[in-house]
C-alpha cells in the first residue's frame, strides 16, 4: 500500500526532443522537460505528437560529466533496472543542437558514459523502450503519394497538429466548412473522429477540373478523384459521415449544437477566391429549373472579414459547448496585434500560433473554445474590429502589392 | 432559412448504395439526440439506448452504411428539391431564392 502511494505520488521528468520545424507552435527551445505520473503518459502523448521526435526519461543532467553522473547515481535504482536488465538491449544516441559533432567526438562522448549499468545487448535499430513521436505519419500522409489533392490541399503536419489543436478523438464529430479536397479532415479521421465537410466549389467535391498533381500538370481529374477515395486510400472510410456542396454562409442545416469541433482554412483570396453566394446580382435567364444538374447559382467575392464573422457566428451556433473552433487567419505582419484578433461573446481564444509566409505576410492558426450557449435569434455577434478588419480586407492588396 | 429536409420519397431516389461502416456505438449514441425524425429511422427514441446494441446498430446503418448516390431532398414547406449527385447533395440557392 505504502509503494503504491508512494508510486502515485512519484513524477517522473521526461526530455522531449521537437523537430526544429513550425517553432511558433512549440513552447520555447526544442528540448522541452515536463513531469509525467508515469511511462503510459508519456507514450499517450507520443501517439499523438507530430512535432516531438521523441522524449527520453531524464536521469541526469548538468553542466558537466561529474554533474551528470553524481545525478544518475542519486536516480532510483530499481527505476534504472527496469530498462537495464540484461534480457533489454539498448542504444546511446548523441543529439547536438546548433552544432554538429563529428563521429569521432560522438565516440569520445559515448566512452564517457561507461558507468550507466545496462547489462544487456546494444541494438541500434529499434532497441528496447524507445518513445519516438508520430513523425512518421508525415511521410505516410505526403500529399505527394495521396490521390486527390487541390491547390490549397493542407500540409499533413499542418493538419495534425490543428486536429490536435481541436482536441479531434475517437467517435468525436467534426465538421469543415470550407473542405475541398478534405485535407483537414483526413488527419482527423486518422485521429477516430467522424467528418463532415462542404464546400462552395462543385467541380472540386466532385473531381472534376484539372489535377494539381505537379507531375499530372493541366491533365483532366480522374473520375475516382475525390474525398471518399482518398480516405479509401488510408483505410480510413469508416470515418466519413457527409459532403455537401453548400455555401459556409447558408448551410441549412438544422441549427443546433452539432460538432464537437469545427476545423478550418477558410479561403483568403489568394490561392483560392473567397467567394459566397450571389444575392443582389441581377436575375439572369430562368432560374426555375431547380433540380436541373447544370444550374449552378451565380458567386461573388466576399471579403475576408465577412468569411471570419460568419465562420465565428456559426461556431458558436453549431458547436456543442467546449466544442473548439480551430482555423487559419492571414495577417499582414506590420499591422497585426493579437488584441485586435476577431472575438464572440461565446468564444474564448485558447491558441493562437503563427506560421510566417513572407517578411510582411503569415497566417495565425487560431484556436477557440465555445464557453456558453448561443441564442438561436441572436443576431451575429462576431466583432471584428474597424482596425483590423482595414488590414485583413487589404490583405490582398498587402500581399500582391509589398514594396521590400 | 430554417429549413426542415425530409428523406425523399421513393419515385425521388434513383440509386441507392449500402457500405459496410465500421460500427461505434459511442459516437452513434451521440449523434442519437441530434438527429431529426425521418424514414428509415425507428419512428421513436426507446430509453436507455446507449446499451441497447440492437437499436444502435439500426442508426448506424441508416446513418452511415446506406448512402444516396443519386436522389434528391426535398423541403416539406416549399417543396424546393436539392438535387444529390455522386452522393453529394447540392444545397446551393439560386440568387432569387437567397
Amino acid at each position: 500500500m505504502a509503494a503504491e502511494i508512494n508510486s502515485s505520488a512519484r513524477k517522473v521528468e521526461y526530455l522531449c526532443l521537437f523537430a526544429q520545424e513550425h517553432v511558433d507552435f512549440r513552447i520555447s527551445n526544442p528540448h522541452l522537460l515536463i513531469k509525467l505520473p508515469n511511462e503510459s503518459c508519456a507514450r499517450n502523448l507520443l501517439s499523438r505528437a507530430v512535432s516531438i521526435k521523441s522524449v527520453y526519461e531524464v536521469w541526469g543532467y548538468g553542466k558537466n560529466l561529474t554533474d551528470v553522473k553524481n545525478r544518475v547515481f542519486q536516480y532510483p535504482e530499481n527505476e534504472i533496472l527496469l530498462y537495464s536488465s540484461s534480457d533489454s538491449t539498448f542504444k546511446i544516441t548523441v543529439e547536438s543542437f546548433n552544432k554538429k559533432l563529428c563521429v569521432a567526438e560522438q565516440r569520445e562522448l559515448i566512452d564517457q558514459f561507461e558507468f550507466l549499468p545496462f547489462q544487456g545487448h546494444v541494438k541500434l535499430s529499434d532497441p528496447d523502450h524507445i518513445g519516438h513521436g508520430q513523425r512518421h505519419l508525415l511521410k505516410k500522409y505526403s500529399l505527394k503519394t495521396r490521390h486527390f489533392i487541390g491547390n490549397t490541399s493542407m500540409d499533413p503536419q499542418l493538419s495534425f497538429l490543428m486536429a490536435n489543436q481541436g482536441q479531434v478523438l475517437p467517435g468525436k464529430f467534426v465538421f469543415d466548412p470550407f473542405v475541398g479536397t478534405g485535407s483537414i479532415l483526413v488527419s482527423c479521421c486518422h485521429f477516430g473522429s467522424f467528418v463532415m465537410g462542404s464546400d462552395i466549389d462543385y467541380t472540386l467535391l466532385h473531381g472534376r477540373g484539372r489535377s494539381s498533381h505537379a507531375k499530372r500538370q493541366g491533365k483532366w481529374r480522374g473520375r475516382d478523384e475525390n474525398f471518399q477515395a482518398n480516405l479509401a486510400q488510408y483505410g480510413l472510410g469508416s470515418c466519413f459521415a457527409d459532403l455537401l456542396v453548400s455555401d459556409a454562409g447558408r448551410l441549412g442545416l438544422r441549427e443546433i449544437p452539432l460538432f464537437d469541433a469545427i476545423v478550418t482554412d477558410p479561403p483568403y483570396g489568394i490561392r483560392e477566391g473567397a467567394r459566397k453566394l450571389e444575392t443582389n446580382g441581377s436575375i439572369q435567364g430562368d432560374n426555375n429549373s431547380h433540380d436541373d444538374k447544370s444550374t449552378l447559382p451565380a458567386v461573388r467575392s466576399c471579403s475576408l472579414s465577412e468569411i471570419v464573422t460568419s465562420l465565428l457566428d456559426f461556431a458558436a451556433r453549431y458547436l456543442v459547448l467546449h466544442g473548439r473552433l480551430v482555423y487559419w487567419l492571414p495577417v499582414y505582419r506590420p499591422s497585426y496585434s493579437e488584441a485586435l484578433l476577431p472575438s464572440h461573446p461565446s468564444l474564448k481564444l485558447v491558441a493562437n500560433s503563427e506560421q510566417c509566409l513572407s517578411k510582411h505576410v503569415s497566417r495565425r492558426l487560431i484556436t477557440m473554445e465555445k464557453i456558453r450557449e448561443h441564442k438561436i435569434e441572436d443576431p451575429n455577434l462576431s466583432v471584428v474590429q474597424q482596425k483590423f478588419l482595414e488590414s485583413c480586407d487589404n490583405f490582398r492588396d498587402n500581399y500582391f502589392n509589398q514594396t521590400t | 432559412m430554417d429549413l426542415k429536409l425530409v428523406g425523399s420519397g421513393e419515385e425521388e431516389v434513383s440509386n441507392v448504395v449500402v457500405n459496410e461502416v465500421d460500427f461505434n456505438p459511442e459516437f452513434i449514441s451521440r449523434m442519437i439526440p441530434k438527429v431529426g425524425r425521418s424514414e428509415g429511422l425507428p419512428a421513436e427514441v426507446i430509453p436507455d439506448y446507449e446499451n441497447d446494441e440492437e437499436f444502435l446498430k439500426k442508426v448506424h446503418h441508416v446513418l452511415l452504411e446506406v448512402q444516396v448516390e443519386e436522389g434528391s431532398l426535398v423541403c416539406p414547406e416549399t417543396g424546393r428539391k436539392f438535387p444529390i449527385k455522386n452522393g453529394i447533395p447540392n444545397m446551393l440557392l439560386n440568387e432569387d431564392e437567397v
